[in-house]
């Protein structure tokens, strides 16, 4: 560990650290800090197998925006809509695509038709029938201009999607249903990602009439398939879920309702699972997530998870002194990412990776040959490396200014991340400014062309594959003069090529190939230094039993069910 | 605890600590060991990121951002005293004059400025404050200290009006109106002096009403904005540190303790020298 700055300008004098000041100081934390071991007070009755029955309850900072599946894109409402809605296929717990609505599905040999038989019997809220008509009308929602939905984005492939998106409601979809439970799907091109499209929000199932008759209202009283129904939604408060009697799956779900509430601090939260008033809480404040690690009790049941996302700092390959590889890799080993780990409190995974470990395509330092590990050791802490790549930079004697300005958002966490690597990068002798911004100020001037040199970066997926993380930030394709999604400016024909055929190629062995080719390469160019992926946290009461938290849907009750007594199941 | 010092002890205790958190506050950038906004990342936060407690390095600890809490400390007592000693310095003309006003002209100003101060004590104080700093886009010390001093004025108006309702009817006042002095005069030369004592004395005690109230509102955030250190804004930092680094709280608030404490000493070996009727 680095100091970061001459140290203190005075030596500091007062009480020995054994005199009666430490001492009493010392009283005076053991009685202030002498807070009785605590333990989750909702504790598992023991039951062998899953108990029908009782209300889940939990809360949020955050209220849902939308619950119409066109629309909804933030996490949280997806985290209902995912109890409320279903698409024909979905992703399981590890992130690999299981049939849902779907019986069975099919690809051609060319790669551009897909066809979908349903399950028989499936039944809205409302009791009707699901048919294919229903999915074929549901995704044609999707490319009506007015909604705007952002899910049309990753529909586009679809024949007549471009059309109808541009205003013509005529245009012929790529969309059929030749009887009531096939779906035919034809595309423009071969798009081997069009099945985790199809297991996104958007892709979900929905009555037409539905939507027709409540207009707008539809977004806040959803009718679907899914295993709970909308009960009440009182916005800023409430909101309840009721058990689908006809759910398709057999035997769930578990749980008779579910209450979320909005609009609760972090802190309360905690409390009241303390208090046995919550049963699962997420997103801890750090000094409550200290402590929850520090009570054994609690930790034990404290679930830690890799998010779908990788954090970093991102450099413009187009502006100086960024231009120069070198300078880009001195930069990218001079960055401590242990240190970053800390001031996240553990809540971060160093990485050498852009693609995050819950995916096909992560690179794990530990486990590449000899040849990979040359190309990703710029993405390690190695300060004498540094040295060396800022000499090759021709900077033997550091960089000699003027300091390079380097873009942020204003939260304390990522102004955190900002001084650490200013202290880095003064260690090897390359000073930055720190601008700190809005969130939105930071993104319209990162994605402007020639604006800014450096800054903090990160991606996030939207559907879980690699081509969700190289494509958007590395391909020149995704250069443009303003909102440019590659904020790099990072241009390789090579990297380009690789990653066109891989999502051209419908060989999956081919294909990751190809993707581990383009990311060993954007790791050795350097555009971006890699730091980590963020760690998601789910905190649970020992009697809410299969409840499940993926970096997909933070918090999935599908499966949970209530392991209390039985006079309290009901309570 | 006052009650048992001797009169004499509760000037010089209270004297003491109110020139000796002033002396500290003027030295600060001579004394503190850190700039008070350093993040000391490597070695002010532990190996999960949390504070670290007393060291050589940092004789109280760290803040959550690894901050010298010494540090902040005595910086912090600047924008306390200078918020306390400003707002009053506001505050107690602006009682004088219309305690004085109301006292010795009596009659439709009396009424008039009465029914002022009865207006401005009826609102809860904190609420009229938080409006008040609300309303004005700028935040900073200058907007604190001009909200507070602003409403701080009711008690000084009230005591004083009464002190110059009984001085105005004495031989004093009459002789000097007599001898045909104007009404300014009288009021300035003659009656003023007889009523400083007790503005003297509530001064002192509203300097200490102004660094709770300052704290108070930083503690809301409404107060100093950050990254500048006062001690109502680290009590609200250390909030949710309260159960893992409780001495995180305890600093700032024996900081304030001993502002307040010493100011009310203060005043009140003031007014037991100055008016030793009450």
């Amino acid at each position: 560990m680095t100091t970061l700055t001459p140290g203190p300008k005075a030596k500091p004098s007062g009480a020995s650290p054994s005199g009666p000041a430490v001492r009493w100081i010392g009283v005076l934390v053991v009685v202030l800090g002498c807070t009785r071991g605590s333990a989750p007070p909702l504790r598992a009755a023991g039951s062998p197998s899953p108990v029908v029955g009782g209300t889940l309850r939990y809360a949020s900072e955050n209220d849902v925006r939308s619950l119409d599946p066109a629309v909804g894109y933030d996490e949280v409402s997806a985290e209902v809509m995912n109890l409320v809605f279903d698409g024909l296929l979905r992703f399981d717990a590890g992130l690999a695509l299981e049939p849902a609505l779907a019986e069975s599905f099919s690809r051609s040999e060319d790669g551009r038709t897909y066809t979908f038989v349903l399950r028989p019997g499936l039944r809205f809220h409302n009791g009707r029938a699901v048919v294919a008509e229903d999915v074929v009308q549901s995704w044609a929602r999707l490319f009506d201009p007015r909604l705007a939905s952002p899910g049309a984005d990753f529909f586009r492939l679809v024949e007549g999607a471009e059309a109808r998106l541009q205003g013509d409601p005529t245009a012929p979809l790529g969309l059929s249903a030749p009887d009531p439970r096939t779906v035919v799907v034809r595309l423009r091109e071969p798009d081997p990602t069009f099945l985790s499209v199809v297991a996104m929000s958007f892709g979900a199932v929905v009555p037409i009439e539905e939507v027709e008759a409540r207009g707008e209202r539809w977004f806040m009283e959803p009718v679907g398939t899914g295993p709970f129904t909308l009960e009440s939604w009182q916005m800023g408060g409430e909101l309840i879920l009721r058990r689908n009697p006809d759910y398709w799956e057999p035997g769930l779900p578990y749980l008779d309702s579910i209450v979320r509430e909005s609009n609760v601090p972090r802190d309360l939260q905690l409390l009241r699972m303390e208090a046995g008033e919550l049963h699962q809480t997420y997103r801890l404040s750090a000094p409550d997530y200290l402590w929850v690690k520090s009570e054994p009790a609690w930790a034990a049941q404290l679930l830690e998870y890799p998010s779908t996302d990788t954090y970093g700092e991102f450099m413009n390959t187009e502006l100086k002194p960024f231009d120069n590889v070198w300078f880009r890799r001195a930069v990218s080993a001079a960055i401590d990412r242990d240190k970053l780990r800390k001031i996240q409190n553990g809540r971060a995974l160093p990485t050498v990776s852009w693609v995050p470990p819950s995916l096909e395509g992560h690179l794990d330092w530990a486990q590449l040959s000899p040849e990979e590990q040359a190309d990703l050791q710029y993405q390690r802490h190695d300060p004498a490396l540094a040295r060396r790549c800022l000499a090759e930079a021709g900077y033997p004697d550091g960089y000699p200014g003027p300091p390079i300005d380097y873009w942020t958002i204003n939260t304390s966490g990522a102004l955190m991340t900002a001084m650490s690597v200013q202290a880095d990068l003064a260690e090897i002798g390359v000073p930055i400014e720190i601008r700190n911004t809005t969130f939105s100020a930071y993104l319209s001037a990162t994605g402007r062309r020639g604006a800014v040199a450096m800054g903090y970066g990160a991606w996030s997926m939207d559907y879980p594959h690699q081509r969700n993380f190289l494509e958007p930030r590395f391909h020149s394709r995704n250069i443009a003069d303003e909102n440019s999604s590659n904020e790099t400016f990072f241009s390789d024909p090579e990297v380009d090529a690789w990653l066109d055929a891989a999502a051209r190629s419908l060989d999956p062995a081919e294909q990751t190939a190809l993707y581990r080719l383009a990311h060993r390469r954007i790791a050795r160019e350097a555009p971006y230094a890699f730091e980590y992926h963020s760690l998601s946290i789910s905190l649970t009461q020992p009697a809410l039993r299969g409840f499940r938290s993926s970096s997909l849907v933070q918090r999935d009750p599908r499966r949970a069910w209530l392991d209390l007594p039985p006079g309290e199941v009901s309570r | 605890m006052s009650r048992g010092l001797p009169r004499d002890a509760r000037l010089w205790v209270g004297g003491g600590l109110v020139l000796g958190l002033a002396a500290l506050a003027l030295l600060a950038p001579v004394i503190a060991p850190w700039d008070p906004l350093h993040q000391d990342i490597a070695l002010g936060l532990d190996a999960v990121g949390a504070p670290v407690g007393p060291s050589w390095r940092h004789p109280l600890g760290t803040d959550p951002l690894g901050r010298d809490l010494l540090s902040r400390l005595l910086f912090g007592a600047r924008v306390s005293l200078l918020v306390g000693v400003c707002a009053t310095a506001i505050a107690t003309p602006l009682g004088l004059l219309i305690g004085l006003g109301a006292g010795t002209l009596r009659g439709a100003v009396d009424a008039v400025l009465m029914r002022l101060t009865d207006l401005v004590l009826s609102f809860p104080f904190l609420l009229l404050c938080v409006a008040l700093v609300g309303l004005r886009q700028a935040r900073g010390i200058s907007n604190v200290l001009l909200v507070l001093g602003l409403l701080g004025w009711t008690t000084v108006a009230r005591v004083v009006r009464a002190r110059a309702l009984i001085e105005r009817e004495k031989a004093y006042v009459e002789a000097a109106r007599a001898a045909g002095f104007g009404l300014m005069h009288i009021v300035f030369i003659e009656v003023l002096p007889n009523v400083l004592a007790p503005a003297v004395v509530l001064a002192t005690l509203g300097v200490a009403g102004a660094i709770l109230s300052e704290s108070v509102l930083s503690y809301l955030g409404l107060g100093v904005p950050p990254p500048t250190p006062s001690w109502g804004g680290m009590m609200s930092e250390a909030q949710p540190w309260l159960r893992l680094r409780p001495l995180l709280l305890v600093w700032p608030g024996a900081a304030i303790l001993a502002a307040v404490l010493g100011f009310n000493l203060l005043g009140e070996g003031l007014r037991d020298h100055l008016d030793p009727r009450a």
